[in-house]
Order: structure tokens, then sequence, then C-alpha cells
């Protein structure tokens, strides 16, 4: 059976292990691009909960993988300190992303809508884990990133400057749905129980969340607003991963900017996202397939 | 026993009084080297210790030398007690330990130097460098001479700081015997000249009677003074003295000495 | 040990050196290279081709057997992503990588390097120092030190401060270590012979105990040199955005693998030249090295 990988997977994550009709194991790693590699040797057959970023490197490094699934879009936000009012405070300043992350193209999105060039921040290439002590002891200003460190941060003193809705996508490799399709759809067959699970009763996912972050569960729904929960009707949609939709469209804008950087060779187009995405087991999903 | 020079030695030379002293192996097991070792040495006299391998001869001298103290006695140079090394009491050892890092010149002008003398001393140096032989090697390293050429620098270095107090521990053991016989020549040629008290170990009994004006002949661990044997050939003494009749006799006699104590 | 043969192959290949120099020539017809300084940069030069050579033969056909650049770029490839890194004069350019990575080594580096000789010597000198920082130095050599990353960040912030100090906790213990050693380790009667010939205790130890130390403490900047480098990428993790390990990291995360290799192949080359000039640097300073004198 093939591993599985799941970053920031919150959600999912912690009962992943309650899967019954599938073995499969997992790796934590720290963000999507990190796990590309594994799945270039092989080593993984998938990825939950990545971003946009691994998408369009995958692309660009041709490595066959298909978009199979979407948990939830969950809130980034670019958390700062007292001193920084707007986008214009940001010059001169110190601020964090995990390099190659959504944060980080968050970031530069955000300052070129402002106008705030990007030598004129200072950039801070931290961890996610890193970036808390780091905003703790004063070291760093602010930093773009998701949750539960977006949120360890507004506790500290910081305030929110913006948020993006950033897409937790599932991806698998071409190879291993070709040999492996049952175990594919299995597993988005127990990811969309969990959600549905999830938008019926937030209540038991607020308690999951609070004790993973060791925060008082009541503040929670507070702190997330924004967090949603993909239901799986509409996952098809141009809201989430429908051709031509929200997810294709940020994959394109992350893979511009990757590719001006120099990062990867080129970007791909929108109709050659829309072929990376898969729906056929999200589909299944809905047509009652699931026993 | 001689006993006049014994007399005028009191004062001036070097007195050893009742020296015993035991090593530690560092696991609380103790093995007594010396038991009451107690000689003289007169000013300006050349006196070589002799005896078996083990005896101690090294641990005298580096007593003398004041590298380390003994347990019980004293060793006294001019009436004072010894408790430290001093220029006064030059030592040559068995191996010439020279510093690689400096050229010979500068390993002769070591002494100087360390004593804050170095422009009295450079005329000095540079006689005793060419007096043993070794002039227009000032600016080798001592890995670029043979072993015989470092003893002499090893001598020169010595002798640069005029000490009162010769010791030797078997500084020519190493050598083979051609460089040896020279190394011999030289010592008396200098010493005759500049004319220091010499306290000079050995394992060879013809060495310790062609250059001393005494043998102390030391006794199996723990060591102390078996015998004291005047040798008074006429000086200058040269390498010729071996074929004499009464240094041959002498050689006999210490040499049976030697074995009667070591069985 | 000055008459006998020396026991170290080293010290055995200088007496055969000095010995052609000193005349007693070896007949020319059973020498196949030309002996002396130039023959064996000759030699060494003539080697260090082949294995490389060898190397890229190997590589070339192993990347034609995978036939995957992301997994194994050929050798054509990264020299073509080394001349584009090279040629790039930005930021995200070799030249400009390769030197703040050898600014942070040197710093590091040099720093544990003074740290640790200082350390060793204080440690010889005195008792009580000796008794309270051996202990500590051995059981913090083992960590590695990218374990400190973390509260690094925490004590000294993000900026180059914990990068040097990644570099220094690498190099420092061993330099410590051999300070300790190789004071420890001259021989004694070169100071007893010091002293006989009237130098005092600060005299002993400027002109007699660091000379002699001298070489064990050079090898031990040397090995931290080599160290260093093998730090590097760990020193570039925390809150990098320039520097070779950076640059591989960056690379890592976009599946870069020829940048990978750039970078890779940079450090060895770096580290490799360094440590040239340490070793000319050693002959220099210590030329009696490893040529027995006692
Ligand atoms: N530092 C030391 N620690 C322990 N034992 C020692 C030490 N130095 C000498 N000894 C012991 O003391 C005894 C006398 O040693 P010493 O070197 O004085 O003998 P020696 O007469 O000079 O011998 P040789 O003629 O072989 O040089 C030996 O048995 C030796 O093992
Ligand atoms: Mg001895």
């Amino acid at each position: 059976m093939g591993r599985f990988v799941a970053p920031t997977l919150i959600l999912a994550g912690q009962q992943l292990d309650s899967f019954s009709n599938i073995s499969m194991s997992t790796v934590d790693v720290e963000t999507g691009p990190a796990a590309l590699p594994l799945m270039q040797s092989g080593q993984l057959a998938g990825v939950a909960d990545v971003g946009e970023p691994p998408i369009a490197i995958g692309f660009a490094r041709n490595i066959p993988l298909k978009v199979v699934w979407s948990g939830n879009v969950t809130p980034v936000t670019l958390v700062v300190n007292k001193d920084i009012k707007s986008a214009a405070d940001l010059a001169g300043k110190k601020i964090a992303a995990p390099g190659g992350s959504t944060g980080e193209i968050f970031l530069k999105e955000y300052l070129a809508e402002n106008n705030v060039a990007w030598n004129e921040i200072e950039y801070v290439d931290l961890g996610g884990p890193d970036i808390v002590p780091a905003y703790s002891s004063g070291a760093i200003d602010g930093a773009f990133i998701w949750v539960p460190q977006s949120l360890a941060l507004l506790h500290a003193g910081g305030h929110e400057l913006t948020t993006q809705p950033g897409s937790q996508v599932t991806i698998f490799s071409q190879e291993f749905i070709d040999q492996h399709p049952d175990v594919v759809q299995a597993f988005v067959c127990d990811m969309a129980q969990i959600q549905e699970t999830a938008l019926k009763t937030p209540n038991s996912v607020w308690a999951a969340l609070a004790e993973k972050l060791k925060l008082p569960e009541s503040e929670l729904p507070e702190l997330m607003p924004k967090d949603t929960i993909v239901p799986v009707a509409q996952m098809g949609s141009p809201k989430y991963l429908g051709p031509n939709g929200a997810f294709a469209q940020q994959v394109v804008a992350t893979g511009e900017i990757l590719a001006e950087e120099g990062a990867i060779p080129q970007a791909p187009t929108i109709s050659e996202v829309n072929e990376m995405i898969d729906l056929q087991f999200a589909e299944a999903v809905t047509a009652g397939k699931c026993s | 026993m001689n006993e006049s020079k014994l007399a005028k030695a009191a004062d001036t030379g070097l007195r050893l009084q009742g020296i015993s002293h035991s090593f530690s192996d560092g696991r609380g097991r103790a093995t007594d080297v010396l038991a009451g070792v107690s000689f003289e040495v007169g000013a300006r006299e050349f006196v070589s210790l002799m005896g078996p391998s083990g005896c101690g001869k090294s641990t005298v001298l580096g007593m003398v030398a004041g590298f380390l103290s003994p347990e019980q006695g004293d060793v006294r140079w001019h009436g004072e007690r010894v408790t430290a090394p001093d220029a006064a009491r030059g030592v040559v050892f068995q191996k010439p330990h020279l510093y690689p890092w400096c050229e010979v010149y500068d390993n002769v002008m070591f002494g100087p130097r360390a004593l804050g003398r170095e422009r009295e001393s450079r005329d000095l140096a540079r006689d005793l460098i060419a007096e043993v032989g070794l002039e227009g090697f000032e600016r080798h390293r001592p890995y670029e001479l043979s072993g015989g050429m470092q003893h002499r620098v090893a001598l020169a270095r010595t002798l640069v700081n005029r000490p009162e107090l010769l010791l030797m521990d078997e500084p020519f053991a190493a050598l083979d015997a051609q460089t040896r016989e020279e190394m011999q020549a030289l010592l008396l040629e200098v010493w005759q000249r500049h004319r220091c008290t010499v306290l000079f170990v050995t394992h060879d009994i013809e060495e310790g009677l062609l250059l001393s004006d005494r043998i102390l002949v030391m006794g199996h661990r723990p060591g102390s003074i078996r015998a004291d044997i005047s040798v008074d050939f006429e000086r200058p003494r040269d390498e010729t003295l071996v074929f004499d009749q009464r240094f041959v006799d002498l050689r006999s006699s210490v040499r049976t000495l030697f074995r009667k104590d070591s069985s | 040990m000055t008459d006998l043969p020396s026991a170290t192959p080293d010290a055995a290949l200088e007496q055969v050196d000095s010995e052609l120099v000193r005349g007693h020539r070896l007949s020319r017809k059973r020498r196949l290279l030309p002996t002396g300084r130039w023959g064996d940069f000759i030699a060494t030069t003539a080697s260090l081709i082949t294995a490389l050579a060898l190397v890229v033969a190997l590589w070339w056909i192993a990347a034609i057997a995978f036939n995957d650049p992301n997994v194994l770029p050929s050798p054509e490839e990264v020299a073509d992503r080394a001349d584009e890194l090279l040629t790039n004069g930005g930021d995200l350019g070799l030249v400009h990588n390769a030197q703040v990575s050898l600014i942070r080594i040197l710093i590091g580096w040099g720093g544990g390097v003074i740290a640790g000789v200082a350390v060793g010597i204080a440690m010889v000198s005195n008792r009580w120092i000796l008794g309270l920082l051996d202990p500590l130095i051995e059981l913090g050599r083992p960590i590695p030190p990218l374990a400190f990353a973390p509260l690094l960040v925490i004590w000294f912030g993000i900026g180059e401060l914990p990068k040097y100090m990644i570099l220094g906790f690498t190099t420092f213990p061993i330099v410590a270590i051999s300070t300790v050693a190789a004071v420890k380790g001259v021989d004694r009667n070169w100071i007893l012979a010091a002293q006989s010939l009237g130098a005092g205790r600060l005299y002993v130890l400027r002109r007699v105990t660091i000379p002699a130390a001298l070489p064990g403490i050079l090898v031990s900047i040397r090995l931290a040199n080599g160290l260093s480098w093998s730090s590097l990428v760990a020193a570039e993790i925390i809150a990098s955005t320039s520097g070779l390990g950076w640059m591989i990291l960056q690379a890592g995360r976009f599946l870069d693998t020829p940048t990978i290799f750039v970078g890779i192949i940079t450090i060895g080359l770096l580290a490799f030249i360094t440590d040239r000039v340490l070793r000319v640097a050693e002959a220099w300073l210590v030329p009696w090295r490893g040529k027995g004198a006692s």
C-alpha cells in the first residue's frame, strides 16, 4: 500500500488512524513541496491538504499527478504586530512565511497588490513551528501563515492584516491512481464521510481542534470564522475544483510567480491545470458509490 | 675514598645528603628507587655516576637539576637547597631535545634570550657553534642535521649560559661508536677550556674513566652509592689514554666491582 | 626519536624524500615520475584528474540509465545550470551565495577556532577550568548543532548570529579538545630543557609549549574547517534567504535537482580549496611537522 502524507492536516489527520477499510501509513511533512521528491521517487502515493505550489511545481517538473479532492479552504492570515497598521507599514519589517509555501505566495501577491516591492520588506524564511517563538521573541514583525500558527500569533498580541483562502487539496500520483483506483476511491469515500460529519456537527471539529491547539473550545468558532469545509456536492463548482475555478486560477497565479523568480522553468496555463484535476472519485461519491 | 677532596667540596660545590625517594605508580603502589644517596662534588670537578640500569641515576641527576624534589634528604648547591631548575645548573640530555621551530643559532641563543642576556651572549654563541664544528650551519633547522650534529648543538646551547654545574645524562649513549669518540674528545677539549663542575651519568666504564676525576658507582634499586673511585690520570687527556696500562688496569678493576655488585 | 626510522608512513616518505634531496638519488630509470615538489604536484594533480574523470563518467552513465532529470541530472545539465547561476549576478547567483557562505564559514569557524584555542589553553593552565569544562564539552560534542536551531532563534534571533553560532558550535569542541591534547602531549623534556636554560613560566609557554603544540592545533583547525562546511546546510536552514546551503534547500523545494548538484559541488570545492590553503599555511607555519624532531 502506498504511503500518505498530511502536512497541516488537522481535520482529517486525527481521524486518519480510524480508517478501517484501507491500510495506510502517514508521514508528516512541513509543506507540500517537501513531499514532491517523495512522490517522485514513488515512496508516497499522495499528499493530503496541500496548497497550490506543489501543483505548479509538479507540472513544471513533469511529475504525473492528479488533484482528486479538496478537504477545506483554510484561512491563511498575515498576522503582524501593533506597529504595522497597513500594507505601507510593512516596508523594512521582518515578515516570515515558510519558504515555497502558499503563505509566501500570498505574501508576494499582497505586496504586489499594495505596491510594496518584495525587496522593501525583509522576508524571513521560517518553518511553521519556528514562527511562533520567533514572533514572541520579537525576532520577526509578522508572518503569513495558516492555522494553528496564525492563531498563536493572534494570541501573542498580533492582529490580522489580511486573510486569503488557502485551498487544501489531496493529490495522488498518476501511477498510483492507475494501479490502485479502488484505494483512492476508498480514501475519498472516507474523506467525504468525515467532511459531512464535520459540516453537520461542527462542535466535534472544534473539540478536536481545541485539543490540538491547546485553546479554549469557545474561542475557536470566533477565531476561525472563514474556515470552510468543502461540501462534497459543490466540489466540482467554480468556487472549488471546477474547470477554470478558483483553485485552478490560483495555481496559475502561483505558477507565474514561481516562474518569474526562476524557481521553476514554466507556469501551467489554466487548461493545463484543468487537466490535472481529476474529479472522477468525487463524482462517484455524489453518485452514491460509497457503500 | 678521597678524603681531602670531599672536605673541599662541602661549601663550594654540590652536596647530596641522605636522599631517599620512591615513585608511586598511580594505583597506590610505591617503588623505592633511592635509599640514602649521599655524595659531594667539588668545584671544577668532573664526576661520573655509574650503575646498573634502573638504579636511579637519572633520578639523582633530575634532583640536582631541580626537576623533582627528593622525598627525604636534600640537594645543596653552594650550600643552598635546590628546589627548581636554574640556568646555573645546565643540563645535557640523552637526546638533544632541540627546538625544531628554531634554527641552530636560535636554539643556542634560547638560554641567553630567556635570561635577557641576548646582546652580551652573541659572540659566545657564535664561538661555541664554531667550537663544536658547526660554523655555517647557524641558519639550519635541527631536522636538517645529523644526530651527532644535533648533539653538538645541544652541548653549545647548554654551555652558552656558562653554567657552573654541567649535568649530563648519558649524552652520547645513542650515538655510533665513532661519533661518540668524537663527542668525548670535543667534551674534553671544551671542558678543559671552560672548566665547570660536571656530573656525568654513563653506562660506559671506558667513557667514565676517560673523562672523569672520580667515578661514583651506584648499586641496584633502591640505589645508593657503593663505591667512590678516584681517577687521577694527568690532564689534558685524549683518546690515546685508553692504551695506557694504568687505564687498562683500572678498567678491569672497575669491571670486577660491577660484576661483584650485580651478583 | 631522532635516530630511529620514523614509524608513520608520512614521516617515512619525508625521510625518503630528504634522502633524495641529500643526493643519494635512486637510479633515474626506476623513477616513474619526477620527484621533489614538482613531482608531488604532478602526481597529486594527475590522480585527482583521473578520479574526477572516473566519477563524471560513472555519473553520466547513471544519468542515462535513470533518464529522469528530477532524480539524477546529467553532468551536462548540471554544467549548464552552473553556467547559468554563475552568470546570474543577483541574489540567486552562485557567486553571491558562495560569498555569503564563505563569509559565514570564516566568521563561524574562525570564532570557533579562536574560542577553542583560548579555552583549550585555559583548560591546561588551570585544573579547575579543566575539571569544569572538560565534561561539559564532552557532553555537548555529540549533540548535532542543528538540534540547537530552535533555541538559537529564540536566543539570537534570525540574523547572521545564529548561523555563526551553529558553525561555531561545530568547530569549537574539536579545537578545544585537540588544543588540550596537543599541549598535554608536548614533550616534557623540551619544557625541562627550557627551564634549566633559564626560562620562566611565560617564556616557556610562549617559546616552547605553544610552538610545540602548534602542529596538533593546526590539524584540528583544518578538521574543523571541513566540519564547518559539512554543517553549512544546517546553519542555513534557519531563516536564510542566501548562502549555498539555502540555495540547496530552496532548490529542493522546487525539485530543481541540477541546482542541488551545483550547490553540493560548490560546497565540496570550497571545502577542498580552503583545506589546501590551510595546508599551505600549515607547511609554512610548522615546517618541522613530521620531520621526527625531538
Ligand atoms: N616518573 C616515574 N614514575 C615512576 N617510576 C619512575 C619514574 N621515573 C623513574 N622511575 C623508576 O625509577 C627507577 C630509576 O629510574 P632512573 O631513570 O633514575 O634509572 P637510571 O638509573 O637512569 O636507568 P637507566 O640507566 O636505564 O637510564 C626505575 O625503576 C624507574 O622505573
Ligand atoms: Mg637514566
